[in-house]
């Protein structure tokens, strides 16, 4: 299995965190018709998404000497 | 909708130190390189600040979901009968003296154990009158919990 990158990491863990703020967003939606976290989480899934588009078409990360052995 | 203003609220007046949060971490994860330099790195930066919003947002949720109404039925009620999955409704009002109410869903077992404790019964000939489980108040605070159909309600708030 590929292990991701460092960039990759930060990237999973705003996705995670977004899909979170989704989810709970859309039951706070549903409870008391209240938008805020839906919007919030919706508007940084949208933001990785570019991100990772983006950030996949700059050069490789360089990988320090001391990891590289 | 007063919950979303609470929250734009919230927002408005946390917004320079999330910011400047954000700019500490971007900074930390910039030298650790889990954000690229450069103007690459600016979405990074956003992504950063949404997240904090993202976080206060989800711990007020969180809070007002879960932790406050369970508490508050442990104190009024010996326990959190109403469950976050049990959950049908949620309402917070006001601006100054803010007030929330939640109405839960009840199974049968837990409803017929609520009623035995009905500080007024309903009357027979007067139609259905809501059974008030706790009422209090003094002169700043209100809080009431109450049976409606299979519906345990409870408020608190101030006024």
């Amino acid at each position: 299995m590929a292990v991701p990158s460092r960039r990759g990491v930060f990237l999973l863990l705003a996705a995670m965190l977004s899909i979170l703020s989704v989810g709970v967003g859309a039951w706070l939606f549903w409870l008391s018709g209240a938008r805020h976290l839906l919007l919030v989480g919706g508007l940084m899934l949208c933001l990785t998404v570019l991100t990772w588009i983006w950030w996949r078409r700059l050069p490789a990360e360089v990988v320090a000497p001391s990891r590289r052995t | 909708m007063a919950y979303d203003g609470a929250m734009l609220l919230a927002s408005i007046v946390l917004f320079i130190p999330i910011l400047a949060i954000a700019a500490i971490l971007h900074l930390i994860l910039r030298k650790l390189r889990f954000v690229p330099a450069a103007r690459a790195g600016l979405a990074g930066y956003a992504l950063v600040a949404l997240g904090g919003y993202a976080l206060l947002f989800l711990g007020s949720a969180l809070n007002l979901l879960v932790l406050k109404p369970a508490h508050l039925q442990a104190k009024y009620l010996g326990r959190a009968y109403g469950t976050p999955l049990a959950l049908r409704s949620f309402e917070h009002s006001g601006f100054q003296d803010p007030a929330d109410e939640w109405h839960y869903l009840l199974d049968e077992t837990d409803l017929a154990a609520l009623k035995r404790s009905c500080i007024v019964q309903p009357p027979v000939a007067k139609g259905p009158e809501p059974c008030v489980l706790y009422a209090d108040r003094d002169e700043r605070w209100f809080a009431e919990v109450w049976l409606e159909g299979s519906e345990l309600r409870m408020i608190d708030g101030l006024h």
